[in-house]
C-alpha cells in the first residue's frame, strides 16, 4: 500500500539516497536498518515530500503521493522525525489537537484516545511541550503522528533518548495499533532489539542504497550481516 | 583547484579590488555632480559595512547604527572645525574622532543589551529607540563649542570639507577628487574588516550567531565578544558619518531620522546580508537607481518604483544580489559535502587519546573533583531539581539514569550554569561556582555535550573542532594540532571540508563530542551521548568514556542500559528531582522499585 519507487534526493545539490526503491504491504511492520549517515532520515524526508525528488516518486495505495508535506499526511501518512520537534509553545493536548483537527478528525475525542494511549502523557497533559523531557517529547510526538489517523505511519529513530521501561510500552503500543487499526509501520532505528521485536521484515541500507531486503529470523541468524552493516 | 574555485574562495578581494581600480580610474572623468552623488553613495555603504558587521556577522539587527552614525557625524565635525584650520587636514581630526565617538556610543549602548542578555526582538527595538531618542533631543539641543554652533533643528554648519593638503592655504578637494578620497578610506576599511571577519574574531562572532550557547559551552566570554564586534560597528558607523560630514558641510537632526536608520537595512539586504561588500553593492544600487529616476527619467515616480524594486529583490533575491550571485556560482562548482556520505567508521584509540589528555593535564592541571550540596532549582510549581546531593570524583565514571522527566538534564544544567539552582552550592575542585557564569565554569575545566547534538553547522567539521581546540590552547597552530588528532580519532579526516549541517545526526553527535575532548576538560559531563548511535559505535564510545575516566571525572546520562553496563561505574537513580537510588548496575537490576519506575521488565522488547 506503501511505496518508494527509484528515490534520488539529498540537500542542494548534495545527493544522499540513489535509487532506492521499497514496499511496505497493507497492516505490515518494517524494519529500515543500517549504520549512521546511509541515508535512513533522508529517506524518511524524501517520503514525507520535505525534501523535494531529484528522481522518483512515492505511491500509496497504487497512486501517486501528493506533491506536498501536508496533503501527504492528509492522505494517511503519519511521521515521527527524528529529533522530535514537538510544537514547544502548544500544551501537550494542544500538540495532538491540532494534529487532528487539520487533519479534519474530532480534536477532542482524538486527545482522549491518546491519553489512553499513552498514560505517561495525562500527568503533563496541560504542560507546554518544550518544558517536557527528551522522552516524554518522544512519545508526544509519537501521540501525535497517531493522532492523524494514519494508515502508514515513519517512525524516525523513535526509543531515542526514551527511557527502558517506556521503549517497552512503546512496542507493545506500536504491535497493538497495528494489529487493531492495521496501521502499517516503517521504521529506522539503531536499537535493533526494539526494531525486531515489532518488525517482520527489513531492508538494510548502505552509502545511500539498499543493500538488501531481509526477515527478521534470516537477519537474526545472520551475524555477520549484522556486524558489515549494521555495526552491531 | 580549478581557477572558478580559487577565484570563489577569494571573491571577497578581488571584485572589491577591482571595483575599487574602476572607481578610481574613473574617478576624474566623471561628470563632478554625479561624483559629487556618488560620494554619498560610498559613505553609506561604509553604514551599510557598519550593519553588516553587526547584524550579518553577530547576528543583532541594531537599528542603531543611525545613531552612531549621526553622533559621530556632529562629534567629528566638531573637532574638524575647531582644530583642522591649525593643520589644514580635516579627515585627521574628523575621522579618528568620529569613530572614537561612535564605537563608545555603540560600547555604552551594547553594554546594556549585551550584559542584561537581552533577546534578539528587545535588542533592535532598544537600538531604534536609541535611534529616535537622540533625533527628538537634537531638536532642541543647543550648543557652542568653541567655534562650533550646534543648533538644534537648525543643525550645524560651516564644517570645511574634505582636505588632504597641510598647511594654512590646504584647499578643500573638488567632487571628483573627494570621490577619489572617500573610495580609498571605504576600501581600506572595507579590507581592514575583511580580515578581521575572516580571522578568529571574525570566526567567534560567526559562532555566536550561529549557536551563542554553544560558544559559551566551549568557554568564550560571548558578551566581550559581543561588545567588542558592536563597538566595532559603531566605530565603522561614526567614522562614515564623520565622512558624511565633510562631504555635506553641514548636518541636523534630520541624519537621526526613522528613513535613515531603515535604509541601512535596506542597503544590507538589497546588497547580501553577511558578505561585507554587498552593503556597498547595495548602497550603490539603490543611490544609482534613485539618482536615475531622479533625473526625470520616468517622471517623478521616484518612492514608487524604488519601493516596487526593492519589494521585487527581497522576494526573488532572497540572499540579496551577492548571496544570489554566489548561489548561481556555487552550482556549478564541486560539492565540498559530497563526502558526507562516505564517512569511516569512529575508531577510538585509548593511546592517542590518552596523550591529548595527559597533555592536556600539563596545561590545564590535574582532574577536579565535582560535587553538589542539596542543589535545588525550581520552574513554578514543578522541581526537577530537589535537594541533590551528589560527589564526583575521577577514577571510574558516574551514570545518571532515571525515568523521563527525572530531572537528569536539569541537574547537568545546573552543575554548568545553565540554570541558577535557587538554593544549595555546586563546587570544582576546591572552588564553589554556584554562582559563576557558564564561560567561566568551562575555563575552569568543565565540558559539556548537551542532549541534542550542538554543532555549527555552517562550518566545516574542521573548523567546529579548531574552535573548540583554540578556546583551550588560545594558539592558532596549537589548536589545530589538537583538532587534526581528534578529526582522525573520529574517523572524518576525509569531511574534513563538509560542512557540519550535512553531517547525519549519529556524526553530529561525535562531532559534539569531539568539541568536547579538544577543550580537554577536567570534567566532562555528557548528557545522552549514544543516543543514535549503532551498538558498534556505542563500545567505541564506552571504551573513549572509560579512558576519559582514567584521566578526568565523568558523569554521563543515559538510557542506554547496556552502555551503563559496560561502563562498570557508579550509577544514581533520579526520579522526580531526587536521589532515589544508587549502586552498581547489577544491584539496581535487583529493585523492584526501580524495575518500577525505570527498567521496566520487558514483556515486548
Amino acid at each position: 500500500m506503501f511505496k518508494v519507487v527509484n528515490a534520488t534526493g539529498g540537500y542542494g545539490k548534495t545527493t544522499i539516497i540513489r535509487n532506492v526503491s521499497l514496499e511496505v504491504k497493507s497492516g505490515e511492520v518494517v524494519a529500515l536498518l543500517g549504520r549512521n549517515g546511509v541515508g535512513k532520515s533522508t529517506l524518511m524526508r524524501f517520503a514525507t515530500h520535505l525534501i523535494p525528488p531529484m528522481e522518483g516518486h512515492v505511491e500509496i495505495d497504487g497512486k501517486p503521493a501528493p506533491n506536498s508535506p501536508a496533503k501527504r499526511a492528509k492522505s494517511g501518512l503519519g511521521y515521527v522525525p527524528q529529533g522530535r520537534f514537538v510544537f514547544p509553545r502548544m500544551t501537550v493536548i494542544e500538540n495532538i489537537a491540532v494534529a487532528a483537527a487539520s487533519n479534519g478528525h474530532d480534536p477532542k475525542k482524538t486527545v482522549d484516545e491518546a491519553l489512553a494511549d499513552f498514560p505517561m502523557l495525562r500527568p503533563k497533559a496541560h504542560d507546554l511541550a518544550g518544558g517536557l523531557s527528551g522522552g516524554q517529547q518522544q512519545v508526544l510526538a509519537l501521540a501525535r503522528a497517531l493522532a492523524i489517523m494514519p494508515r502508514i505511519l515513519l517512525l524516525d529513530e523513535p526509543t531515542e533518548g526514551v527511557q527502558p521501561s517506556i521503549i517497552d510500552e512503546m512496542a507493545g503500543i506500536l504491535k497493538r495499533i497495528n494489529r487493531e487499526r492495521g496501521i502499517a509501520i516503517l521504521v529506522a532505528e539503531q536499537n535493533l532489539d526494539f526494531c525486531l521485536s515489532i518488525a517482520e521484515r527489513a531492508y538494510v541500507m548502505e552509502k545511500g542504497e539498499i543493500r538488501t531486503e531481509t526477515d527478521r529470523d534470516a537477519l537474526l541468524a545472520d551475524k555477520k550481516l549484522q556486524q558489515e552493516l549494521l555495526g552491531v | 583547484m580549478s581557477l572558478s574555485e580559487k577565484l570563489y574562495k577569494n571573491a571577497g578581494l578581488v571584485f572589491p579590488a577591482v571595483a575599487i581600480l574602476l572607481a578610481l580610474a574613473f574617478s576624474g572623468q566623471i561628470d563632478p555632480y554625479l561624483a559629487f552623488v556618488a560620494t554619498s553613495w560610498v559613505i553609506f555603504g561604509l553604514l551599510g559595512l557598519s550593519l553588516d558587521v553587526v547584524w550579518g556577522r553577530g547576528g543583532l539587527l541594531s537599528l542603531g547604527q543611525a545613531a552612531f552614525y549621526g553622533l559621530g557625524g556632529y562629534f567629528g565635525s566638531v573637532v574638524a572645525i575647531n582644530l583642522a584650520p591649525a593643520t589644514g587636514n580635516t579627515l585627521i581630526w574628523a575621522l579618528p574622532a568620529g569613530a572614537a565617538f561612535g564605537a563608545l556610543a555603540a560600547a555604552a549602548l551594547g553594554y546594556i543589551i549585551f550584559f542584561a542578555r537581552m533577546g534578539p526582538l528587545q535588542s533592535t527595538i532598544l537600538s531604534y529607540t536609541f535611534t529616535l531618542l537622540l533625533w527628538s533631543v537634537t531638536q532642541t539641543f543647543k550648543l557652542d563649542v568653541g567655534e562650533a554652533a550646534i543648533g538644534g533643528d537648525n543643525g550645524l554648519s560651516n564644517i570645511p570639507g574634505i582636505v588632504l593638503g597641510v598647511g594654512e592655504g590646504a584647499q578643500s578637494l573638488g567632487p571628483n577628487a573627494a570621490f577619489a578620497a572617500a573610495v580609498v578610506i571605504a576600501a581600506l576599511l572595507y579590507f581592514v574588516t575583511r580580515w578581521l571577519m575572516r580571522g578568529t574574531f571574525g570566526r567567534i562572532v560567526d559562532c555566536i550567531r550561529i549557536d551563542a550557547e554553544k560558544t559559551e559551552l566551549l568557554g568564550y566570554d560571548v558578551r566581550k565578544y559581543q561588545l567588542l564586534n558592536f563597538a566595532y560597528s559603531g566605530a565603522l558607523a561614526g567614522l562614515a558619518g564623520a565622512l558624511f560630514g565633510l562631504w555635506a558641510n553641514y548636518l541636523n537632526p534630520s541624519i537621526f531620522s526613522v528613513q535613515e536608520a531603515l535604509l541601512v537595512p535596506i542597503y544590507v539586504l538589497v546588497g547580501g546580508l553577511g558578505t561585507l561588500s554587498g552593503a556597498f553593492l547595495g548602497a550603490l544600487a539603490i543611490g544609482g537607481l534613485s539618482f536615475f529616476l531622479g533625473g526625470g527619467a520616468v517622471g517623478g515616480q521616484t518612492t514608487l518604483i524604488l519601493g516596487v524594486v526593492l519589494i521585487l529583490l527581497v522576494l526573488f533575491l532572497q540572499n540579496g544580489i551577492l548571496g544570489g550571485l554566489g548561489n548561481l556560482w556555487r552550482k556549478a562548482l564541486p560539492d565540498p559535502n559530497e563526502a558526507a556520505r562516505n564517512a569511516g567508521a569512529v575508531k577510538i584509540d585509548s593511546a592517542v587519546l590518552g596523550e591529548i589528555l595527559e597533555d592536556a593535564a600539563k596545561d590545564a592541571g590535574p582532574a577536579k573533583n565535582m560535587g553538589t550540596v542539596e542543589a535545588f532549582k525550581q520552574f513554578g510549581g514543578v522541581i526537577p531539581v530537589n535537594k541533590v546531593t551528589q560527589s564526583f570524583t575521577p577514577g571510574k565514571p558516574y551514570s545518571l539514569i532515571g525515568p523521563n522527566g527525572a530531572g537528569k538534564s536539569s541537574f547537568l544544567k545546573a552543575c554548568v550554569g545553565m540554570y541558577r539552582p535557587e538554593g544549595g552550592t555546586v563546587t570544582l575542585g576546591d572552588e564553589d561556582i554556584t554562582k559563576a557564569p557558564i564561560f567561566d565554569r568551562v575555563r575552569k575545566g568543565m565540558g559539556v555535550k548537551n542532549q541534542k547534538p550542538q554543532v555549527f553547522g555552517e562550518l566545516t567539521v574542521a573548523d567546529n573542532l579548531w574552535t573548540a581546540a583554540f578556546a583551550r590552547t588560545k594558539d592558532r597552530v596549537k589548536a589545530e594540532d589538537v583538532a587534526a588528532k581528534i578529526l582522525n580519532m573520529l574517523g572524518l579526516e576525509g569531511q574534513s571540508d563538509v560542512q557540519a549541517s550535512a553531517l547525519s545526526h549519529g556524526q553530529q553527535q561525535w562531532l559534539d563530542i569531539g568539541m568536547v575532548l579538544c577543550l580537554a576538560p577536567r570534567v566532562v559531563l555528557l548528557d545522552e551521548p549514544a543516543a543514535g548511535m549503532t551498538n558498534e559505535e556505542t563500545r567505541e564510545l564506552s571504551s573513549l568514556v572509560r579512558t576519559l575516566a582514567r584521566h578526568t571525572t565523568v558523569v554521563v546520562v543515559e538510557h542506554d542500559m547496556e552502555f551503563v553496563r559496560t561502563l562498570e561505574g557508579h550509577v544514581t537513580v533520579l526520579h522526580q528531582g531526587e536521589v532515589f537510588a544508587e549502586g552498581d548496575i547489577e544491584a539496581l537490576r535487583a529493585d523492584d522499585r526501580v524495575l518500577d519506575i525505570y527498567l521496566g521488565r520487558s514483556e515486548h522488547v
